[in-house]
């Protein structure tokens, strides 16, 4: 279990900072996906809630210190995604990739929003590009991603439950 | 209400994750109060940095090769454009030396002191921050090893001023942009050394702002389309005489009648940034 936490807190350190430093050409409206949703997605829809809880603290700890913003919004956002995404667990296949991709679009999209909540953008019509942008290119880039993680969260399964 | 055994289980680490997550968030204010980081932060940081700087290298690879490969007609006519200008440059280096080592001949009689050496500092811009909630323009530089940058630093190009350093730790830093909505600077017009101040536009490009916005200009202040306008040093910020940008509008409205803005086109391109200079605070 320690190994899957501290594998899980790496992958939130590494996703949350690559972010940042996603290449311009690849964003849309500027925006670069949401890596740290994605991982939320591939461990709350394979592990369960209290995993999913855990990646959330960890994924918006990263984002939050790298990006130098308030923790306390994203800490909320991200953890409840992880709670209801590990909720879910039982009831989306997550072995399917378009579901994945779908639900990280709505995941980001719905994080976004429990954000806002907490810092109010200056004006709504950039802020809504920005939010549609990143949901949609979340949802496009959690194809490989959730092919290249799915592998990594089974490995710590109980051997009767790997299924990749 | 009862809970059974299998709830309470899964309650009792979600509730110790929730109380770890106010812990931080109480933490990050503290420390921000006091001008710092908290110490989850700084580990985050830290740990981020290696990932972000590779990521920063990985992607110019890709994006050099691609380049190579689609415009490699094109490329073969820009490399011999390029080599006649470098053979060209020689010789006006060669002048240039000539000149130089006249002036200091010249410096030398007259009794002129030494030139400072140079200390700005090359950086790498490794990362920016395109928060969709906050809208803050900010990027991550990296800098050599064995140089030191310091929070209020200027970053610039050659084109024109970039922004300032807001944060400095180890061989990372985050700057502040003269995009980002919060920022301000005093300004002058080159050509008429009429003042004002420096934000960016209102109007913005579904994302960052491409464009600046002089304000506070008097009326009837001499500024036109085409003027240069350079940083006024009075804001106690950036020292002046630094490029901005170049005027493409100005805009004398009825309901503005006692101020004159103008629409500013910054120098640098915020769009494209991968080296900065870090220039110390004088």
């Amino acid at each position: 279990m320690f190994w899957l936490y501290l594998t899980e807190f790496a992958l939130a350190v590494i996703l949350g900072a690559w972010q940042f430093a996603w290449p311009t050409w690849l964003r849309l409206f500027e925006q670069p996906p949401d890596l740290a949703v994605i991982l939320l997605v591939v461990v709350g829809l394979t592990r369960g809630p209290l995993e999913g809880c855990w990646t959330g603290l960890v994924t918006a700890l990263a984002v939050g210190s790298v990006g130098g913003t308030p923790l306390g919004g994203l800490f909320v956002s991200h953890m409840g995604a992880g709670t209801v995404l590990g909720l879910l667990g039982g009831r989306i296949f997550p072995d399917y990739i378009p579901i994945a991709m779908l639900v990280a679009a709505a995941a980001a999209l719905l994080m976004n929003i429990v954000e806002l909540l907490f810092l109010p953008p200056a004006s709504l019509a950039p802020w809504l590009t920005a939010t549609v942008s990143q949901a949609v290119m979340s949802g496009l880039v959690a194809a490989p991603f959730v092919a290249l993680l799915r592998p990594v969260m089974y490995y710590f399964s109980p051997a009767g439950q790997r299924r990749a | 209400m009862r809970l059974d055994a299998t709830t309470r289980k899964t309650l009792k680490p979600l509730l110790l994750m929730a109380a770890v997550a106010m812990i931080f968030t109480i933490w990050q204010h503290a420390a921000w109060a006091r001008d710092r980081i908290s110490l989850p932060e700084y580990i985050c940081q830290t740990l981020g940095g290696p990932v972000m700087s590779a990521g920063a290298k990985i992607n110019e690879v890709v994006r050099d090769t691609g380049r190579s490969v689609f415009l490699a007609g094109s490329l073969a006519a820009e490399n011999r454009r390029l080599r006649q200008q470098r053979d060209e440059l020689i010789t006006d280096n060669i002048l240039l030396t000539e000149y130089f080592r006249q002036n200091k001949a010249i410096e030398d009689k007259l009794g002129f002191e030494p030139d400072q050496p140079v200390k700005d500092v090359p950086a790498r811009v490794v990362g920016r921050t395109s928060a969709s909630g906050e809208q803050r323009c900010r990027i991550h530089i990296q800098i050599p090893e064995n140089r030191e940058v310091h929070k209020g630093d200027i970053v610039r190009q050659a084109a024109g001023l970039v922004g300032r350093v807001i944060e400095a730790r180890g061989r990372l830093a985050l700057a502040l942009l003269i995009i980002d909505p919060e920022h301000g600077l005093g300004a002058r017009v080159q050509r008429s050394r009429a003042e004002g101040v420096i934000k960016p536009a209102r109007q913005w490009n579904e994302g960052w702002p491409d464009r600046l916005s002089m304000q506070y200009l008097r009326h009837h202040a001499d500024i036109r389309i085409g003027d240069v306008i350079i940083t006024s040093g009075q804001d106690g910020i950036y020292p002046a005489a630094i490029p901005v940008g170049v005027v493409e509008a100005v805009d004398v409205s009825a309901e503005q009648a006692q101020t004159v803005v103008a629409t500013v086109r910054p120098f640098v391109d915020f769009q494209r940034l991968e080296y900065v200079w870090v220039v110390p605070q004088p």
